[in-house]
């Protein structure tokens, strides 16, 4: 059976010789066609989260490794036939929209370049049935311009406009980061509604660790371009096993002012830290159960729990 | 004690005259040019061009209402005086400005839309193109433009109002080009850009009907600042007697002034109405820059208060 | 962190705002960013203002700094600073007391800094700009004193901004907002463009210098769960009124008015997977509030009474402290959200 979504040793670097950053190193994916799911990539600035969803709709080629989707790679040509699998959805609600246009622009592209109606009144209904899916009618925003909407409206039309096309799987990147936090729940729910009755999978992409847990099935934590730990998003948060995450995860302020964070932490000379280890584990300098093997063997992904974590201390406990 | 305007006021302040192109410098700067530019079109129906040539007139005659340089009185028939070869000052000056702006405002269509075709090459294509088109317009900007324009100029005998402004466009393009290609440089990481790409949109879309819509208010200004570039560049060769020889233009007139010893005459009347004309148009050519300015920075826009 | 809750406070408040009424000029008619507020705030206190986007928080605190620009005017209301009414005040005095004795972090301070001047500079500029009273020698010491407060190490004080990350930058901010030694500090929304792990280090930093310096702080936000983290009162803000003011752990306990209830129901938990709660933000025209109770286009116990007479801030028993302004508090605790 094929995969909707394979990534099989991807890695991208950048530079060359000593002065080589690695964005993202040996990353392994893989959705499955028939079981649409929303796949979380979860990481704070500088883990790699962006370039890995610029390597999947094509915008760049990994360095390593193989992208896949449907069969497909964006190494054969990045196409309309491409694009009628993949679509995305970005942070900035503004930016995506071309501030000469109307709304309507948006839309009349994509039903011209993909033939999906005839012009004229097909197109229209085309249109309003994906208006309606997210909660909006076309006489209220297609005319309109850009700036004369809210963040939330223009995010739930790039939502529309992504899911007019029916494509097998949608990259959310950060979607609700720059929306208010009182209008996040519709977009989500959006998603989790697009999974459920339309067999649509995302990549969702975010550093918003709650929301991750609300709407994901499976999460992928990156610290620094490599997998932190992988697998079903309630197991991984709620039984996080490396420390990093497990330090995200308190980090994370609980709406509740008798659970407040316990330790003061301090990030060591916040330079060091972001420099790349080739070998051993990127998260050496912070980490406090650090232990000599961390700095000579880079740890790889092992099963721990009911999912995958990369860290020594695994294999330590196990002996 | 501070008072406080307390009561809200309402929609009295909706003003149709509030949208930003309606700025005071636009305004004034258009009506400047304009009437510049009127003043050539329909002058030549109120007053006789043929006044124009040379032996058309008495010489030497001061404006209306002064005394001359050997106590001649003006006549009405020559209100803004004539000059030595017996030429109407403002029969000059109704044939020469449009002229004078005629070449500025060539020169500028040229080197615009070779800014526009390289600039969106150099920019979107990037690699190697842009290398090359990147050099040579740099070079271009730092070589001394009049000065090889006088050279030229003198090399060419005759020169006519078109191929001077051909000549100047070679060194207006550089603007232009390193203006569009900074700005497609910019919007090609814009989100509606990796937009357009996932819906499938070709190149020539891209550049075209994404990209191009947006640099109208830079094109507009960077038209103006050609303008006046290439106004200044004419006007200069004109002065030192390097313009067109056959047709009238406000630097030429000045030229003979100045080699007629007008200043020492005291023939004022001679060198100062091209000079106030010429003034004119460079400040409503300023004014035009400023008013769109305030257009495109909302930051420059006076509140409605 | 509990702090003096309301009504034990027997000292005089640090600041006073009274009323405090901002409006906005717009080509349509005036907007009402903010409706009359007023709070307390004690020393050793932490106030959280909390909101939508659009609810005026962000220009109440440029109102309390008496810092509105066109097209915003300030309309009405007092801000008493240790005695003095900041809005009273000429140009002049108010520069004075700015820093000194009230400081703000305004939002995206951090990319605000000078990209052509080191940490040092920066921060001898706003102190010189100030208090130009104080010699070399003093200022060094206060300089690694500030420095050491905010948790950087002394090499950040030679390095430009762009050399540093986003939290470091952050602390920057606060190095300079404290560098005088202000009474009171408010910082909007300091948290926002930050990592989780980051915005943790900054909110420790905050709670530090101002346990340090015994600050009055106001902190302006929208994440309840750093509220909870923070704050010893907050106070809830829906299109430029307060609705409710209580102690932090009130508000998260029993909250009294329907929009904080909603508030803090739309919170997703990293605990408990169930369904998202929707909410729809501000509904209303802002320049056609609605008659009555601001909120009562949302309210899901909305009455007519609630559309004939505005509530306001109203101190319901001295058991539960704090103040709200629902005619239907009591029904809150019941409402479903």
């Amino acid at each position: 059976m094929r995969h909707l979504l394979e990534l099989n040793s991807v890695s991208k670097f950048y530079g060359k010789g000593a002065k080589q950053i690695s964005a993202l190193e040996d990353i392994d994916l893989c959705i499955e066609i028939d079981r649409p799911e929303i796949f979380t990539i979860a990481g704070e600035s500088g883990s790699g989260k962006s370039t890995l969803a610029n390597l999947i709709l094509g915008f760049d080629s990994p360095s390593k490794g193989e992208v896949v989707i449907n069969g497909k790679s964006p190494r054969d040509g990045v196409d309309k036939s491409f694009y009628r699998d993949v679509q995305a959805i970005f942070q900035d609600p503004f930016g995506v929209y071309n501030p000469f246009y109307r709304i309507e622009h948006v839309f009349n592209l994509v039903i011209k370049n993909f033939g999906l109606a005839s012009q004229g009144r097909d197109a229209r209904k085309l249109i309003e049935e994906s208006l309606n899916i997210v909660g909006l009618e076309g006489e209220d925003v297609l005319r309109k311009y850009p700036h004369q909407l809210s963040g939330g409206q223009r995010q739930r039309l790039m939502m529309a406009r992504a899911f007019m096309m029916k494509p097998k799987l949608i990259v959310a990147d950060e979607p609700v980061s720059m929306v208010d936090a009182s209008l996040r729940a519709s977009i989500l729910d959006v998603m989790m509604r697009l999974r459920d009755e339309h067999g649509i999978s995302f990549v969702y992409i975010t550093h918003d660790l709650s929301t991750a847990y609300q709407v994901g099935d499976s999460i992928m934590m990156l610290y620094q371009g490599r997998i932190a730990e992988i697998g079903n998003a309630e197991d991984v948060i709620s039984r996080p096993q490396h420390p990093y995450v497990k330090l995200l995860i308190d980090s994370v302020p609980k709406p509740d002012p008798n659970q407040p964070w316990t330790d003061i932490i301090e990030l060591p000379d916040e330079e060091s830290a972001r420099t790349p280890h080739n070998v051993g584990c990127r998260y050496f300098d912070r980490c406090s159960h650090r232990m000599n093997i961390c700095r000579e063997r880079t740890p790889s992904l092992q099963p721990v729990l009911e999912h995958l974590a990369s860290c020594h201390l695994i294999t330590k406990s196990e002996k | 004690m501070r008072s406080f305007k307390n009561q809200l006021t309402a929609s009295s302040k909706f003003n149709v005259w509030d949208t930003p192109w309606f700025n005071l410098k636009l305004i004034l700067g258009c009506l400047i040019i304009l009437s510049i530019t009127l003043m050539g079109i329909i002058g030549q129906f109120f007053w006789d061009t043929e006044l124009a040539y040379t032996g058309s007139s008495p010489l030497n005659l001061p404006p209306f209402g002064f005394d001359g340089i050997r106590g001649q009185l003006g006549l009405i028939s020559h209100p803004l005086g004539t000059e030595n070869s017996g030429r109407d000052m403002l029969a000059l000056l109704i044939v020469g400005a449009p002229n004078t702006l005629i070449i500025g405002v060539v020169a500028a269509v040229i080197g615009m839309s070779v800014g526009i075709l390289l600039g969106f090459t150099s920019g979107y294509l990037g690699g190697r193109v842009d290398d090359v088109i990147r050099l040579i317009s740099d070079v271009t900007i730092t070589i001394p433009a009049l000065m090889i324009l006088v050279v030229i100029n003198a090399l060419l005998r005759q020169i006519d109002i078109i191929t001077m402004a051909l000549l100047i466009a070679l060194f207006i393009w550089p603007s232009p080009t390193r203006l569009i290609r900074s700005q497609v440089l910019s919007m090609k990481q814009s989100g509606y850009i990796k937009m357009a790409k996932l819906s499938g949109a070709s190149n020539f879309h891209i550049m075209f009907k994404e990209m191009l819509p947006n640099l109208i208010p830079y094109l507009f200004g960077s038209f103006i600042a050609g303008t006046t570039g290439a106004i200044l560049a004419a006007v200069g060769l004109e002065t030192l007697g390097l313009g067109p020889q056959r047709v009238p233009t406000l630097g030429g007139i000045i030229y003979d002034a100045i080699n007629s010893a007008a200043l020492f005459r005291n023939m004022w009347w001679w060198w100062l109405s091209p000079t106030i004309l010429l003034a004119a148009m460079f400040v409503g050519l300023l004014l035009i820059n400023l008013g769109l300015d305030q257009v495109s920075n909302p930051r420059l826009r006076k509140s409605s208060k | 962190m509990k702090a003096a809750s309301f009504g034990d406070n027997l000292a005089e408040p640090m600041l006073q705002v009274q009323g405090l009424k901002v409006y906005y000029d717009t080509p349509k008619g005036d907007v009402i960013a903010v409706d009359g507020i007023s709070l307390d705030l004690f020393s050793n206190d932490t106030l959280g203002i909390v909101g939508e986007s659009g609810c005026g928080k962000s220009t109440a605190a440029m109102g309390i700094l008496n810092l509105v620009n066109e097209p915003g005017r300030i309309v009405g209301g007092e801000v008493v600073l240790q005695g003095v009414d900041l809005l009273s005040l000429k140009d002049e005095e108010l520069r004075q007391r700015r820093w000194t004795e009230i400081a703000l972090i305004p939002q995206g301070a951090m990319n605000s800094l000078n990209p052509t001047m080191t940490v040092r500079q920066q921060i001898k500029d706003v102190v010189f700009t100030h208090d130009n009273s104080i010699n070399k020698e003093h200022f060094n010491e206060r300089l690694s004193d500030l420095i050491k407060m905010v948790g950087l190490p002394k090499r950040v004080l030679n390095l430009y901004p762009h050399e540093l990350s986003g939290g470091m930058k952050q602390r920057v901010c606060i190095a300079m907002a404290v560098a005088l030694k202000p009474k009171v500090l408010i910082a909007d929304e300091a948290t926002s463009a930050l990592d989780v792990i980051v915005q943790r280090i900054i909110a420790q930093t905050l709670k530090k210098v101002s346990h340090e310096l015994g600050l009055a702080m106001v902190m302006i936000g929208h994440d309840m769960g750093l509220m909870a983290q923070m704050t010893t009162k907050m106070a809830v803000m829906y299109a430029g009124n307060i609705v409710e003011i209580a102690p932090t752990d009130q508000i998260f306990e029993l909250p009294l008015h329907p929009y904080t209830k909603l508030l803090l129901s739309a919170v997703p938990s990293l605990t408990e997977r169930k369904p998202l709660h929707k909410m729809d933000g501000i509904t209303h025209d802002p320049r056609n509030p609605p008659s009555g109770c601001i909120f009562r286009l949302r309210c899901p116990i909305a009455t007519t009474l609630c559309a004939g007479q505005k509530p306001s801030l109203k101190e319901i028993n001295s058991e539960k402290r704090g103040q709200v302004a629902c005619h239907h508090h009591d029904a809150v605790v019941d409402m479903k959200v």
